[in-house]
């Protein structure tokens, strides 16, 4: 049952992978020709691995000596990959929500801190100096009429 | 003309061993990708399926939940700058907005207050002494002034104030 070579392990090793969000963010690019239809990059991304993973699972069956072999590392690499892609969904949802409102919220603090720092502010100092002029006159009167 | 997808580049060394996709395989690869997804086994496997049929099954399960996890993946790694960057900038903006709330605003605002305060005692004080205070320069527009009169400074609890409300709320409970 266990007898799988180093690429049947290798399968679910692929998807237990799958999990490590520490990889390089280093990008290759993939050409799609004119002639295939796809709605957007989303889903182009999509398919593709979905053909690149059914191509491995060609690769990796190969190699193996039964159906009853295939089956075992089937069902094991099919309950890694399940298990990874529902980590991976939340983690992508938790995440995105969070950078979505700290965006928003770094925007708004942005907007407040600007409104203070280049009309509150200089507003604020011109009113102190005023009051300060204002307070001079009127101690000045004061004395004057106190003479 | 060709549209362009991006995967990374880590999945790229271990799904495209030859590590070059000419356009036909790529045609083929999103042709196959179609036909599984469209395809795709949902719910649990029938008991009575003969295990080619099963073995079939589990192989498109396995290409559309790893190729499912691989795209989520490819959004969490590509994005993180922009999570870390976020989270950065709400550090940066929350502590820049509650310096000029807590230690610049509101000493500036109790002076003007007092400030005010201070030319209304005066006026009084000279009205009472029959000047006309609206001939005493320089006059203010008060209308174009910030109305800060009923200001008070907001009270930030820190966490030694918060321990000290602890202990005096105890304190008062327990003399009942």
């Amino acid at each position: 049952m266990d007898g799988g070579g180093e690429t049947a392990r290798r399968l679910e090793d692929v998807a237990l992978a799958l999990r490590n969000t520490q990889a390089s963010a280093e990008t290759r690019p993939v050409d799609i020709p004119r002639d295939v239809s796809v709605a957007d990059p989303t889903e182009a991304r999509f398919l593709l691995y979905v053909g690149l993973f059914d191509a491995l699972v060609d690769r990796a069956l190969s190699e193996t000596s039964s159906d009853e072999e295939r089956e075992t590392q089937l069902r094991r690499a099919l309950a890694t990959a399940m298990s990874a892609e529902s980590v991976l969904k939340f983690e992508r949802h938790e995440r995105q929500s969070r950078a979505d409102q700290n965006e928003l919220m770094a925007r708004m603090r942005s907007r407040e801190i600007q409104m203070t720092e280049r009309w509150m502010l200089p507003r604020l100092r011109e009113d102190i100096d005023a009051y300060r002029r204002r307070i001079d006159g009127l101690r000045r009167v004061l004395q004057e009429g106190a003479r | 003309m060709t549209a362009e997808v991006e995967i990374l580049a880590v999945d790229w060394t271990e799904l495209v061993p030859t590590g070059r996709l000419e356009p036909e395989e790529v045609r083929r690869l999103l042709a196959r990708g179609r036909a599984i997804a469209s395809a795709s086994p949902t719910g649990a496997m029938p008991e009575d399926l003969a295990r080619p049929e099963r073995i079939e099954r589990l192989r498109r399960s396995f290409a559309v939940a790893a190729a499912r996890a691989a795209v989520h993946r490819f959004e969490l790694v590509v994005q993180r700058d922009r999570f870390e960057r976020s989270e950065r900038d709400e550090v940066a903006t929350y502590e820049r907005h509650l310096e000029l709330h807590k230690d610049v605003v509101p000493p500036l605002k109790l002076e003007a207050r007092a400030l005010r305060a201070e030319i209304r005692k005066l006026e009084a004080e000279a009205q009472a002494r029959g000047i006309d205070v609206d001939t005493v320069e320089p006059a203010i527009d008060w209308r174009n002034t910030l109305a800060v009169d009923g200001y008070e400074a907001p009270r930030y609890e820190t966490p030694e104030s918060r321990k000290q409300a602890a202990v005096e709320f105890f304190r008062r409970v327990g003399k009942r």
